[in-house]
């Protein structure tokens, strides 16, 4: 019984779920009343695939060993040009047209800053953290300059449906994370780039001996990575119904936090789909308990840091046990 | 022969992209080369120009600290509260060495977790940048403080130069530039002059040659991350100053902007390269930048697309006349 206990521990996985499930359990004992309640379970899978979305982007990019600080950039600047597109052809009245065009315009965007990062970081071989840092300020500055600064609002009922409607009484939302954070694992875990990708990440050298098209790698890695952030730009600016260049700023370095409690190693090589969505519905389930409890948004900070740095610490000793 | 090699250096570069800058921003806007536009430009240079020290010290070092904001806010708050409520009429020096010292204890409980617990810094810190600005938002106060010790204030109105203008008007040069002086004269020291600061580019060069050398890797840590922390409790005592009041949502959020001036500078990523002239001609960039769009008659919703653009640009063109010179 001890060992299988302890086996269980050594998982990272088994842990992050003992972890989510606690977090569920002290909620519901804390907040009763309020917690249990379909309304909140509703808003919390409402609100859990923006920040789902962006996780998903910067883990891809952590697998690879590279690290993206420009999602909430892309997903700002893919976002707003949606929004200017709906408004220019029609705001809230826009034909269906329109909004296809709106949406295929954001992916495209959001493929275009993934294709600038990876260039920047394969062709003149910028460190990713510096290159991303640039294309940062500059996603989040063209939103801006798009915008004039301020906010575009009113898009036709179609388009709000994306970040407000429900099939079959799921969040439509939910129904989107669920198929992003598949796709995810299917690439990771049954495809050729999958596999690519984690060879890349623990040795790129190694990985370049292998015959492995490193360049190809990176430049798929940060797409992906632009397209799954520009997903979330699309879904923040229909849930609102208004983009401004402000609104989810603030997600970039929570996405990072994430990732990195969802087990996927910061130095690349290493982490599961199935750990994201772990970290990502804990850190939903603590962020609305504390909402209900109404604890102030500082607090919340304050236990992401502590709950970020604990985990580090407890994967580093389990992992230095073993070795 | 010595003049040769000088032109050669990424500094001298750097200069002739301010001097560009200079030129087409003077043709532009004649505006620009009046001394109280200088004067306000070193004035924006202080505070970043502190925290680029400490930056560029732990680039070098191969670490990388994403709480130093975090640090610089709760120093500036926790001493602002306190003395600005009991003791108000403490003496600058007093205050100033108040904050550099808890700035310096909280870089020491960084430290700890990069070179104790061997956590990557990037992240690590990250948590620690939300652990200290969540602490000081609970524990220390989450309003605004106006009621600031009153040397901050009288700090805040010191000149060293005073210029009568041709309209009549004032251009004052404040005197918090003489503790960036200082800051960067110290720095500069540091890193040629002393073991110390040759050991820190050895740690970021190679850390495990480092050890072979005989330094002690965690012990250059530690003073790393102090002397950023120091360094930050230094700037954000004198942001307190300059605002005239001490608001705990400030500041926190732009430490990326801090950063990339420095990379500007010189440093890469992975540490054991960098010096105090490349980062000093960073931030005036970097500055220059930022304060110089209004004059030019840009809107100001431009600023960040340009940072942005900056940044891509001097990191590129660095890596260009790198691959050059080594293709030599």
């Amino acid at each position: 019984m001890r060992e299988k206990i302890h086996a269980v521990m050594d998982n990272h996985l088994a842990r992050l779920f003992l972890i989510f499930l606690s977090a569920l359990a002290v909620m519901s004992v804390l907040v009763p009343s309020t917690f249990l309640t379909a309304a909140n379970f509703r808003s919390m899978s409402v609100q859990l695939p923006e920040l789902g979305f962006l996780s998903i982007a910067a883990a891809m990019v952590l697998i690879s060993g590279g690290i993206d600080l420009s999602v909430t950039g892309t997903a700002i600047f893919a976002g707003i040009s949606s929004a200017l597109i709906l408004k220019t052809w029609g705001g809230s009245g826009a034909s269906f047209g329109v909004v296809v065009l709106a949406v295929a315009m954001a992916l495209v965007i959001g493929i275009m800053c993934g294709t600038l990062n990876a260039l920047l970081v394969t062709k003149l071989q910028i460190a990713p953290m510096l290159a991303t840092l640039g294309t940062m300020n500059l996603f989040t500055g063209l939103g801006i300059v798009l915008s004039k600064g301020t906010a575009i609002t009113g898009f036709p009922e179609v388009f709000q449906r994306i970040g407000n409607g429900s099939i079959l009484g799921i969040p439509v939302p939910l129904v989107l994370f669920v198929l992003g954070i598949s796709f995810m694992a299917f690439l990771l875990n049954r495809t050729k780039y999958g596999f690519n990708l984690y060879m890349y990440g623990t040795n790129s050298t190694a990985s370049f001996y292998s015959r492995v098209d490193n360049t190809k790698v990176v430049f798929i890695t940060y797409i992906l990575s632009g397209m799954i952030s520009s997903i979330a730009g699309i879904i923040i600016v229909s849930r609102i119904n208004t983009a401004k260049a402000d609104y989810g700023s603030s997600y970039g370095l929570q996405a990072l936090v994430v990732a990195v409690l969802g087990g996927i190693s910061p130095s690349g090589g290493s982490g599961k789909a199935l750990g994201l969505l772990y970290s990502i519905m804990t850190l939903q389930v603590i962020s609305s308990g504390f909402n209900l409890l109404h604890v102030n948004s500082f607090i919340k900070d304050l236990t992401w840091g502590v709950l970020l740095v604990v985990v580090m610490l407890w994967n580093q000793k389990r992992t230095g046990k073993k070795e | 022969m010595q003049i040769k090699k000088l032109l050669k250096t990424n500094e001298f570069f750097l200069f002739m992209v301010i001097v560009l800058f200079c030129v087409v921003f003077g043709f532009i806007n004649p505006a620009f080369f009046s001394l109280g536009n200088w004067f306000d430009i070193l004035k924006s240079m202080i505070e970043t120009g502190i925290l680029a020290m400490g930056v560029l010290v732990v680039l070098i070092s191969g670490g990388f600290d994403m709480s130093f904001m975090a640090v610089a806010v709760f120093a500036m708050h926790l001493i602002c509260l306190y003395f600005g409520k009991y003791v108000n009429d403490a003496p600058l020096w007093f205050l100033l060495l108040c904050g550099m010292a808890v700035g310096m204890i909280l870089g020491v409980c960084n430290s700890f977790f990069v070179a104790k617990c061997k956590l990557p810094p990037f992240i690590v810190t990250l948590g620690t940048s939300n652990i200290i600005s969540g602490l000081c938002l609970a524990f220390i106060g989450s309003k605004q403080v106006n009621n600031i010790p009153a040397a901050l204030i009288s700090f805040s109105r010191w000149n060293v130069i005073s210029v009568e203008n041709a309209a009549g008007g004032r251009a004052n040069l404040h005197g918090g530039i003489i503790i960036l002086a200082v800051a960067a004269v110290l720095t500069t020291i540091l890193l040629s002059k002393t073991m110390l600061g040759r050991s820190i580019y050895c740690l970021g060069g190679n850390p495990f040659s480092c050890i072979r050398v005989g330094f002690q890797n965690n012990k250059i840590i530690v003073f790393v991350y102090a002397f950023m922390g120091t360094l930050a409790g230094l700037s954000g005592l004198l942001h307190a100053s300059f605002q005239r009041m001490s608001n705990p949502y400030d500041m926190v959020g732009n430490e990326l902007n801090v950063i990339a001036a420095v990379v500007i500078g010189g440093p890469r990523v992975g540490g054991g390269y960098g010096n105090t002239v490349g980062t000093i001609l960073g931030v005036l960039l970097i500055t220059m930048v930022n304060n110089s769009l209004v004059m030019l008659r840009i809107p100001t919703f431009w600023q960040k697309a340009v940072v942005g653009l900056v940044i891509i640009l001097g990191t590129a063109i660095q890596i260009f006349r790198y691959r050059a010179s080594r293709g030599k």
